[in-house]
């Protein structure tokens, strides 16, 4: 196979490369600085007015990470095709638009934000808020320093080591922190779209150079027949794959995991409440599962296809089999190339988990508790002064754990912060269609739910071969839907979330829209 | 939208899901297009059709929806 | 009606009894800038009628009402687009509180409900009442919405409210 050794010009072109990138971010971040400073809605959510191109790129671009750009190639060599399972077929959008549309309608109508503004009111219990807010926090922190580690692993592995792990870490913090701060959620939902279509681009001229390079005459067919004609190599364009992991329970396992709770994810969540209309939630239906077919289709070939065809079976580092194929294997310019799909990647999740974490930092653990519960005032300038302050502490704190603890990047990730995520799934579910569901059956089954997975992620191994997250969710369903049956949710709650959402209801608020014009017109005249 | 309406479109993305995670693995594996298994192209193949299901229902749905939608 | 007295910063209202009373978290609930709803949505039934009171610091705004009835019609253009979604009745200047106030009546049509699985919009009727307090340096909107058959019946009681309102005690 052609290989090709980077020149020390190379190196510093590249480093000049992300030095660039950096300093545009910081430009368009900066352009909306002003804008979201004086109010929480413009600094978290846009406003509520993301169009649906924007909300659509955004939305996938957050849920494809670091993870997805290295892990999803390295899982496919290691496993097999099987690993496609993480994309759940695409339920993100289906859930998406059956979840998120009523959400976005509470939104609305009762001015949430966060995952725990929903959760809080409709369990009408400060206490499940504040649970479910620090236990997003404090899982976010895991999540972001993967993308992290995974940009510091991209800077080395491509300069090198010219540019050091620790350098590399900083990089990404400042370019992450920085844009974050200064243009809150305009900033990174416009940065997502532009991200979106680099990656896809970049992802396709990888796959295109990778193929013209090594296999110039049959193309990816003759690159499929040699790993087919390996024995070793062979199982990996099919189930179970090489280890046996994705039979049927794989499969189903890897769903839960990687796809079924998506909605929910903490960045996710809050994209609901940020669509301008109902077209968004159209629109999401049926881009997201095209989007997904794009990108992840670009990488299960590379995995199972280009990977084991160039580097042959038994690679010794798997972790690492995307920035070697664009490295060593590919013109120093689509190195480059490759560190940007990754930036696109892993700065599109960091920035809106980052930005998720401030929020509910800032606004049901701080500004919840110091003035809302003790009616005392803040205005919206303080609070996105807030919110930036706690941008920058959160980062200082995943900085520690990037600095203290690099670990294995696909396992890390999902043992961790995937399944807890998860774990207010059914509170969620339910809370939007099931009237009965009450505050004890909420913190009942989300809190079962945590302990199982902590059982048989750290402590035991999981029986019958199902996954922690998926004996958690079981846990957890049936606490949620047991307590609740034997509780009694208050009747105005079943009222406000359920059957108002339901019943004919003439609550004036498009008069209310019209008082609002008439008032901002008369103070301008 | 009638009863029949929703409950079909219950159905077919039951069986869409049930076939994805629970028949894909089993089926046979040649390439086709000379580079692509098979399995992986049903995975990838569903995306177009699960687009146009759920774009065509949703857009009967939304059709439906009238609050904070003054342009219907 | 049976009515009950809410009063906040200075602003009373006599609303219905049985009516449900809520506030908007993005609007605040302060002195100088506030909002509460007042809702026909309970023992069960389904809501027909809600009352909303907002309140704003007037700043340098000054002839409030003749701002309204200047601005009104252009403002539900604006908002309904389309003409055949909305129809404006009488808009006159009146007094309140020895304030001089704009009264709307109009009639919209609007979505029954916020997840509704129906096509059929309903015609509400609506009124609105704008005016500034020149002593508590603040500009009060009351905004009725109604079912016009509820608006039919109770129309008498539902403008008693409105004109209930006081700006300052």
């Amino acid at each position: 196979m052609t290989t090709y050794e980077m020149s020390e010009w190379g190196k510093i072109l590249i480093i000049l490369g992300i030095l660039a990138y950096v300093v545009f971010m910081t430009f368009q971040g900066m352009l909306n600085f002003k804008k979201t400073s004086k109010s929480s809605e413009a600094f978290f959510s846009a406003d509520r007015g993301i169009n649906p191109f924007v909300l659509v790129c955004s939305t996938a671009i957050s849920v494809f990470s670091g993870l997805t750009f290295y892990g999803f190639p390295s899982s496919v060599y290691r496993n097999g095709i099987g690993f496609f399972s993480a994309t759940g077929s695409f339920v993100a959008a289906l859930m998406f638009v059956l979840i998120g549309y009523r959400l976005w309608l509470l939104g609305k109508e009762y001015g949430f934000t966060t995952p725990s503004d929903f959760l809080r009111s409709r369990y009408y219990s400060e206490g499940y808020g504040l649970f479910t807010a620090a236990l997003l926090v404090a899982f976010i922190i895991p999540y972001v320093a993967l993308q992290l580690i995974t940009i510091g692993d991209g800077i080395v592995t491509t300069t090198e080591g010219m540019v050091p792990y620790v350098g590399a870490v900083a990089i990404g913090t400042i370019c992450i922190g920085v844009h974050v701060l200064s243009g809150g959620m305009k900033s990174v939902a416009w940065m997502d779209t532009f991200h979106m279509i680099l990656g896809l681009g970049a992802l396709g001229l990888i796959l295109y150079v990778l193929t013209k390079t090594h296999f110039p005459n049959g193309g990816l067919a003759e690159a499929a027949a040699m790993v087919q004609a390996n024995p070793e190599t062979a199982p990996i364009l099919g189930h179970p794959g090489p280890n046996g992991v994705f039979t049927w329970k794989g499969t189903l396992n890897n769903a839960l995991t990687g796809a079924i709770a998506t909605v929910v994810w903490p960045h996710i969540f809050a994209r609901s409440y940020m669509a301008k209309s109902k077209q968004n939630f159209l629109v999401m239906s049926w881009a997201l599962p095209l989007i997904y077919m794009l990108t992840i289709g670009i990488l299960m070939i590379i995995g199972c296809v280009l990977a084991p065809a160039i580097l042959g079976p038994g690679f010794a580092n798997p972790d690492l089999v995307m920035p070697t194929l664009s490295t060593k294997y590919c013109p120093p310019f689509i190195a480059f190339i490759s560190l940007l799909c990754l930036f696109a990647f892993a700065v599109s999740t960091s920035e809106s988990l980052l930005l998720s974490a401030s929020s509910l930092a800032t606004k049901d653990l701080y500004i919840r508790q110091r003035f809302e519960l003790r009616n005392r005032e803040i205005d919206q300038a303080s609070v996105v002064r807030t919110s930036r302050i706690v941008v920058v502490i959160l980062m200082v704190g995943i900085l520690y754990v990037v600095m203290l603890k690099p670990a294995y990047i696909t396992d890390y990730a999902y043992r961790l912060s995937s399944p807890f995520f998860a774990m207010i799934l059914p509170a969620t579910v339910g809370g939007l269609f099931w009237r009965k569901g009450s505050k004890e059956g909420a913190f009942a089954g989300t809190i079962g739910g945590l302990i199982v997975v902590t059982l048989f992620t750290f402590i035991l191994p999981a029986p019958l071969g199902f996954s922690a997250l998926l004996w958690g969710m079981a846990v957890n369903i049936i606490l949620y839907v047991g307590i609740s049956l034997v509780t009694k949710v208050p009747e105005e709650i079943s009222k406000k979330y359920i059957d108002r959402v339901n019943m004919v209801i003439a609550t004036g608020r498009e008069s209310n829209d019209v008082i609002d014009g008439v008032i901002a017109a008369a103070r301008i005249r | 939208m009638s009863k029949t309406m929703k409950m079909s479109f219950v159905i077919i993305n039951i069986v869409y899901f049930v076939f994805n995670y629970f028949i894909v693995p089993y089926l046979p594996n040649p390439l086709v297009f000379g580079f692509m298994p098979f399995q992986l192209f049903c995975y990838l193949a569903c995306a177009p059709i699960a687009a146009l299901v759920w774009g065509l229902y949703f857009t009967m749905f939304f059709r439906t929806q009238h609050a904070y939608f003054n342009e219907d | 009606m049976d009515t009950d007295d809410f009063s906040a910063y200075g602003i009373s209202v006599a609303y219905p009894r049985d009516w449900t009373i809520s506030f908007d978290r993005r609007r605040g609930f302060l002195a100088h800038d506030g909002f509460v709803k007042f809702e026909d949505a309970g023992q069960g039934r389904e809501p027909q009628a809600s009352f909303t009171l907002q309140w704003e610091d007037a700043h340098d705004c000054t002839d409030f009402a003749d701002k309204y009835y200047v601005n009104v019609e252009k403002q539900f253009k604006k908002v309904f687009k389309r003409k055949d979604n909305y129809r404006l009745g009488a808009i006159e200047i009146v007094s309140i509180n020895n304030h001089k106030a704009c009264l709307v009546r109009g009639e919209y049509l609007a979505g029954p409900s916020l997840f509704g699985v129906t096509r059929k919009k309903e015609h509400l009727a609506n009124m609105q009442l704008a005016f500034q307090c020149d002593k508590m340096r603040r500009i009060l909107v009351g905004n009725i919405t109604a079912l016009n058959t509820y608006y039919k019946e109770e129309g008498e009681s539902l403008q008693k409210m409105m004109f209930s309102i006081h700006c300052h005690a």
